[in-house]
């Protein structure tokens, strides 16, 4: 549907464009298109999994921009498009109105995920088999509109829609009768989203209002996949063989959101601003599914037992709700031309319930309960039910010109409550399942910046404590510093160093949770004479974690450990003469941590002016990603690119 | 709808082509008159403006920014004109842009204590070229002063920056926030990640994480990252169990796997079974 709107729109608006070009008074133009190759060698589901670019003609670039100060419909237009084609995304933005009168801006993106990656969700990653049981390879369009009516009047009507679509296939596992059997899915989901409000601009007092109702669509498709019916695990279980010889799934989720947004700004002296924002949105969701399955199964579905199981229908109803508000506000006061105190309060809501009505049907079963095994209808209303409150207060104060030195603080207290309802599983092992969780963060902030003529040093400093901790991974203490070193010399060169160390830990006794991390870096831009840019950047960065768990099997206590050490190094030079431009590059990525890969890219792109309007680009793009650990994911793409340009 | 569609495809194509071909051979509009007397010292730059989006507005004069120049213009002094730079600079732009929930940031945000003003990242006299006058296009004028995140987009798995319009600003307001990393919201208040992917919005039944015990964050890196789906660690197992594992914590979400043999492919991907880590409306194990 999407697309075809899109169509048409699109047509419309290519006239509109005819007739507002046709008498511009300035325009500007340029058109790329072209065709790329593309040779691989090593794992192509890596390959598209990390790039996706594929062979076949492509877009690199399409740009019009028109004025017309003239003009009573149209007097400025401004089109952006890149991609498609080969590419793995596109993307077009449009800009067009009447000065006084309309504002209308229009944006489209498509994309397209694939995933096929060898050590995600794949049981026989141990034998060499590849890919996993996940994979997808889909498509997402993002449609987006707001007009905005007699703009710069005291109110200015907004009116906007928008419509998103995910969809494609999919492989997918399914797990029933304590085995998972590999399903063939198909996903289409849509979200419309339209929206309605005023803007205010009175004098010194700005604000926006706005209604928006979203709806959400969304249909998934399940069929047991060609020869995966003997299940993944060929051992019988409980003496019983688990095998499928059909299987289907389908649901539908069917979803109503109403959102209110407002947002205000004020000059309320010429020392003292306040803003602030709000939002609210309530979200309302119904959820259909249905499933068939006929084979032989072993299932302990409710905690109960059944052998020789014949699963042959399974129904479920389910709603569920997310009352959502969030508002913060914000006074800045400048006492003097050189300080400038702020404070500020964010407060938030999130509410999600919902309860779920599930039919199951069995056959051929037996079960220790005295119920008709056939019609089993459980309702669950537990551990679906979750509050989370959080309040922030902060304050600030900016010293500025200082010398030349630029000071600031900073000072911020959250409460976060959070209260969830108990699993059911938490009758059979207690603990960690619901309850209220209350957590205070205290964090304070400064920073410093000098800038002694075209010298800059900063340097920020941050601090989060907090006696509790909500989930496990959640810090109790967490320090971040940064600095940077900016330095121009004249026209020859530039050199940004930058630093950053960040050590964060949760110190209660049965968690141990420790991170440590620093990144370096600096980049040097050289311009020895005016046609030739020279450009080196080097990057490392570590990261050590740890945390304590408990090995499943054997209920011994372990460290999850997990590290990075990492190098990037990257060089280019650009040379642009008067109607030739190259600009090539090597870059390499390197990680010893715990995986150990590469990614270099190496690039070689040339612009050729044959005339002032008319060009042509080559392009030469080449990743080789070495995988350290699993190798047959490793590649080696080469892509090349042949491009007509037009400009004016 | 389609005999719509392909009429106008008939008539609009060759209409569009043919009006650019008009239009490309007309004269550009001489800036002159427009922003008399400061051409006649700023030639190059009254010509530029003139294409500028800026000149579009019926009231349109260098005056607007600069304040009268009749004194500058009369005995050639630069400092008889004002020139908005730094702080002071970004109170002159704002006394238009700061109308949008957007801006109303931009005195106190991180940018703003960084010394970091509109100026640094438009090109407020260009014609138009890059979107929103920056200038450089794509988020390349992030990456010198955010050199360790521009890197992350580098590693094996990461979001394509540049690729068709992808930029640092389709996630974050780089005119400031009142959240975290002045990340760019949804009209809904959500985190920009369910913009492209909204199919892991909920409401769920049965929630995981979804926004009340942390977010998509908790699991992925934004940017890029050296493990597969972005995720934070390269093990499903390992990044299930630093939150789920018995040992006694007080935490939530401590809650106890089955005992799983780790040492088997199966179990150290545990969403084989979980397949919907994200929220199920009707498994409270989040097995389907």
């Amino acid at each position: 549907m999407i697309n075809r709107h899109l169509k048409l729109v699109a047509l419309l608006l290519a006239m509109a464009l005819g007739t507002v070009t046709a008498s511009a008074q300035s325009t500007q133009f340029s058109l790329g298109l072209g065709y790329n190759w593309l040779s691989l060698t090593g794992s192509e589901d890596m390959y598209k999994s990390q790039f996706n670019a594929r062979q076949g003609f492509g877009l690199q670039e399409l740009s019009l921009a028109t004025t017309n100060p003239s003009d009573t419909v149209i007097d400025h237009l401004r089109f952006d498009a890149a991609g498609f084609g080969s590419d793995p995304e596109g993307r077009f933005r449009l800009r067009v109105g009447l000065a006084k009168v309309y504002d209308l801006q229009i944006s489209y993106f498509r994309a397209r995920y694939f995933n096929a990656l060898p050590t995600i969700a794949n049981p026989f990653f141990g034998q060499g088999i590849t890919p996993g049981q996940h994979t997808q390879d889909q498509v997402l369009y993002n449609f987006d509109m707001n007009l905005e009516l007699l703009p710069g009047a005291s109110v200015t009507p907004l009116i906007g829609y928008s419509e998103y679509h995910v969809g494609g296939p999919s492989i997918t596992t399914y797990h029933v009768g304590q085995d998972e059997f590999r399903l063939n899915s198909n996903l289409d989901s849509t979200t419309h989203e339209t929206r309605a409000g005023l803007g205010f601009h009175l004098g010194d007092f700005q604000a926006t209002v706005i209604e928006s109702w979203r709806t959400f669509h969304e249909t998934t498709n399940s069929a047991l996949a060609p020869g995966a019916g003997a299940s993944n695990n060929p051992d019988p279980v409980l003496g019983q063989n688990q095998t499928l010889s059909s299987a289907s799934r389908s649901d539908r989720t069917d979803g109503s959101y109403a959102m209110t947004t407002g947002s205000f700004s004020a000059v309320l002296s010429d020392s003292t601003r306040a803003s602030g924002s709000f939002v609210r949105a309530d979200y309302t969701a119904t959820f259909s599914e249905g499933e068939a399955f006929s084979g032989n199964l072993v299932s302990f579905d409710v905690a109960r037992f059944f052998t020789g199981l014949n699963v042959s229908g399974y129904s479920t109803a389910h709603t569920s709700n997310a009352p959502d508000w969030r508002g913060d506000g914000r006074v800045e006061f400048d006492p003097t031309d050189t300080v400038q105190l702020s404070g500020g309060f964010v407060r938030s809501h999130r509410t999600v319930d919902g309860f779920a009505l599930i039919s199951n049907l069995y056959t051929g079963s037996v079960n220790y309960a005295g119920l008709d095994p056939r019609d089993l209808a459980v309702l669950l209303t537990s551990n679906n039910a979750m509050q989370r409150d959080d309040n922030t207060l902060d304050a600030k104060i900016v010293v500025r010109k200082l010398g030349p030195v630029r000071l600031w603080a900073d000072v911020a207290h959250t409460d976060q409550d959070l209260t969830v309802a108990e699993d059911v599983a938490e009758i059979v092992v207690p603990g960690g399942q619901g309850g209220y969780f209350h957590r205070s963060i205290k964090r304070y902030s400064a920073g410093a910046a000098l800038t002694f003529s075209t010298f800059k040093l900063g340097v920020d400093w941050k601090e989060d404590s907090s006696p509790q901790s909500i989930v496990r991974i959640d810090f109790r203490d967490v320090k971040r510093w940064k600095a940077r070193a900016d330095w121009t010399a004249a026209k020859l060169f530039r050199l940004v160093a930058t630093a950053e160390w960040i050590t964060g830990d949760n110190p209660t006794p049965d968690v141990y949770y420790d991170l440590k991390t620093k990144h370096i870096g600096a980049d040097l831009d050289i311009t020895p004479v005016k046609p030739l840019a020279l450009r080196l950047g080097y990057g490392r960065f570590k990261t050590d974690t740890s945390a304590f768990y408990r090995v499943p099997q054997d209920f011994t206590l372990a460290s999850s450990l997990y590290g990075e050490n990492g190098i990037q190094k990257e060089a280019s030079a650009t040379l642009k003469l008067a109607r030739f431009l190259i600009d090539g590059g090597y870059s390499k990525f390197s990680n010893t941590g715990s995986v150990g890969l590469e990614l270099d890219h190496t690039y070689a792109h040339c612009d050729f002016d044959f005339t002032a309007k008319l060009g042509a680009s080559l392009q030469y793009d080449r990743y080789k990603y070495i995988d350290d650990v699993f190798t047959l994911s490793s590649f080696d793409a080469k892509r090349y690119g042949v491009f007509l340009r037009w400009r004016q | 709808m389609k005999t719509i569609v392909r009429v106008l495809s008939a008539v609009s194509v060759p209409w569009l082509v043919a009006s650019i071909a008009l239009a490309a051979s007309a004269p550009v509009k001489d800036a002159g008159t427009a922003f008399a007397p400061c051409n006649t010292c700023h030639e190059d730059l009254t010509k530029a403006f003139a294409a500028n989006p800026h000149a579009r507005l019926v009231a349109a004069s260098c005056a607007n920014c600069h304040g009268d120049g009749a004194k500058h213009a009369a005995e050639g002094e630069k400092s008889l004109i004002s020139v908005p730079k730094g702080a002071a600079g970004a109170k002159t732009c704002l006394t238009c842009h700061g109308r949008t929930k957007t801006f109303t940031h931009a005195g106190s945000g991180p940018h703003a204590t960084a010394a970091v003003y509109c100026a640094t990242c438009h090109s407020v006299h260009a014609a138009a070229g890059n979107v929103a006058l920056l200038r450089a296009a794509s988020g390349a004028e992030c990456a010198p002063c955010h050199p360790a995140q521009a890197r992350e987009f580098a590693k094996p798995f990461a979001h394509h920056l540049g690729r068709a319009g992808l930029t640092c600003y389709s996630c974050h307001n780089p005119h400031g926030g009142s959240g975290e990393r002045a990340l760019k919201e949804s009209i809904a208040g959500e985190l920009p990640c369910l913009t492209c992917h909204p199919d892991k919005r909920g409401p769920f039944v049965f929630q995981h994480v979804n926004g009340v015990t942390g977010n998509c964050l908790s699991c992925h890196e934004p940017h890029g990252s050296n493990n597969p789906k972005r995720l934070i660690r390269p093990r499903i197992d390992q990044l299930c169990l630093e939150c789920h594992t018995t040992v006694p914590t007080g935490n939530l979400g401590s809650m106890p796997p089955s005992s799983h043999d780790l040492r088997l492919p199966r179990y150290q991907n545990c969403t084989i079974c979980h397949t919907a880590v994200h929220g199920s409306n009707s498994s409270p194990m989040l097995l389907k």
